[in-house]
């Protein structure tokens, strides 16, 4: 295999894992948004406490 | 043998290797299709198998699971520990954690999200650093039963009496076949880790495949033959990472016997390869699980009923030669409210061209005592190093905790560190 295209490969690999790595949570919470019902309270994002 | 064993081939997949699939279909063709030679001998193991009502030996990473339950060592808290989560529906859990006080450790916050299904789990935690450590499953044998989310069972309420509580989760195969990946990430490069895993637990064998920053598309190393004609280095790829393959069977119902192999190219100039063998002895116990004695007679036991079929002693060593270590434990439930544990970590190294031989060793001792409302762990170990946890429900929902932990051989009368922890779950 060429050392280029073995860099490429590599520069594609780095570009997936930072996009995991930025959008993994979000990607989470997007799911358990629109996929529980009843829909919960954005508030509950930050404290148990709220309803 | 007279319905035909091959029947429960998706339990049993040697029965049918995929490897033996095309010269045994040529033979089975040619003669009847009963008892063709190859045939017949798989078939004749897997009824052996199946009427040896042999049970199932849990993955290779839960060998020593008992005894990691017990342990107080894997609780215990540095510091403070402020623990908040909300269950915002029954597949969607945010956490967020904030720890601070302790000495090893910067004060640090993570938050967590889990969303799980029947099928398959996703949760990742990212820390005030931006480390994300990411987890997936996915279960592909599935079945409704098995997988019924947590929250679906009822909790278990210490005021009724044992014959009113909730029943026993029904009889329900522990086999799965599932699909695991493991990513820590932080910002710096080379400590970045990808894990890919398979495990597979059928009725009376595991087996577990596992990938740790697999990359196949690595450089060559430096000796690599290079080029005859232009003398060019080589251009040939190196496949880099660790990969393990364990496998555990089954051989009578209390014995099971397993190895695992690891191979380890971390980087192109290095190989590494060790074998690991593993005993597990666990019988299913003759007698139920034995309420407290201590209880007042006639009263019902508080305490959640044990599964009878669930062994109340096991016995696990792990051998790996090439390392020379030894790692047995023995873990022991004495009634439904106490476990106690012993572990022994031995390595043993003859001398050699590498070294002086070495012989160390560490043993434990731990118990876990469950009150009604509270749970109490306790562990010494030879180093001298005692250490106990303590965890509180004060009410449901939430929970308090209070660790210790001295090592009598420092210095100076012992080094101590205590924690203290609070637990919020809405």
């Amino acid at each position: 295999m060429h050392e280029e295209t073995r860099e490429r490969i590599m520069k594609c690999l780095e570009w997936g894992r930072k996009a995991v790595h930025i959008g993994f949570i979000p990607f989470i919470l997007y799911l358990g948004f629109t996929r529980s019902s009843p829909r919960p309270s954005l508030l509950r994002l930050i404290s148990p406490l709220a309803s | 043998m007279s319905t035909s064993p091959l029947a429960s081939a998706p339990t049993h997949p040697t029965a049918a290797p995929a490897y033996a699939a095309p010269a045994a279909a040529a033979a089975a063709a040619a003669t009847a299709p009963a008892a063709s030679f190859p045939w017949s001998l798989l078939d004749r193991l897997a009824a052996l198998r199946k009427n040896a009502n042999l049970s199932s030996p849990g993955s290779w990473e839960g060998l020593h699971r008992e005894v990691k339950s017990v342990q107080a060592t894997n609780f215990l808290v540095e510091g403070a520990k402020f623990d908040l989560t909300s269950v915002m529906s029954p597949n969607f859990t945010v956490m967020h954690t904030f720890s601070w006080g302790s000495a090893q450790y910067p004060p640090s916050y993570h938050f967590g999200s889990m969303y799980a299904t029947s099928k398959g789990m996703m949760h990742g935690q990212i820390d005030d650093q931006g480390g994300l450590q990411a987890r997936g499953h996915f279960n592909w044998a599935a079945s409704a039963a098995s997988q019924a989310p947590a929250a679906a069972t009822e909790p278990f309420d210490p005021s009724k009496p044992a014959d009113q509580q909730a029943p026993l989760s029904p009889e329900v195969a522990k086999t799965s076949s599932t699909s695991k990946v493991t990513a820590h990430m932080s910002g710096q490069p080379g400590q970045n880790m990808v894990q890919l895993e398979h495990d597979h637990v059928a009725s009376d064998y595991s087996l577990n495949v596992k990938a740790v920053n697999p990359n196949p598309f690595d450089k060559p190393p430096s000796w690599a033959p290079r080029n005859p004609v232009t003398g060019a280095a080589s251009t040939a790829s190196t496949a880099t990472g660790v990969y393990q393959l364990a496998y555990l069977q089954s051989v009578t119902p209390a014995v099971a016997l397993g190895t695992e192999l690891v191979y380890q190219r971390m980087r192109p100039e290095s190989e590494e390869s060790a074998l690991s063998f593993a005993v597990r002895y666990a019988p299913t116990p003759t007698t139920p699980v034995a309420p407290p004695a201590n209880l007042p007679l006639g009263m019902p036991s508080p305490f959640p009923p044990v599964d009878p079929k669930a062994p109340a002693q096991v016995f696990t060593t792990v051998y790996s030669p090439g390392t020379g270590l030894v790692h047995s434990s023995y873990w022991r439930r004495i009634n439904q409210r106490l476990e106690v544990c012993a572990e022994m970590q031995l390595l043993l190294t003859p001398f050699s061209k590498m070294g002086p031989g070495r012989r160390e060793g560490l043993a434990t001792l731990g118990f876990k005592l469950d009150t009604i409302h509270s749970t109490m762990r306790g562990q010494v170990d030879t180093t001298g190093r005692l250490s106990a946890i303590l965890e509180e429900r004060i009410a449901p929902g939430i929970g308090f905790q209070l660790s210790g932990e001295i090592d009598y051989a420092k210095g100076g009368g012992g080094a101590g560190r205590v924690g203290i922890g609070f637990v919020m779950e809405a």
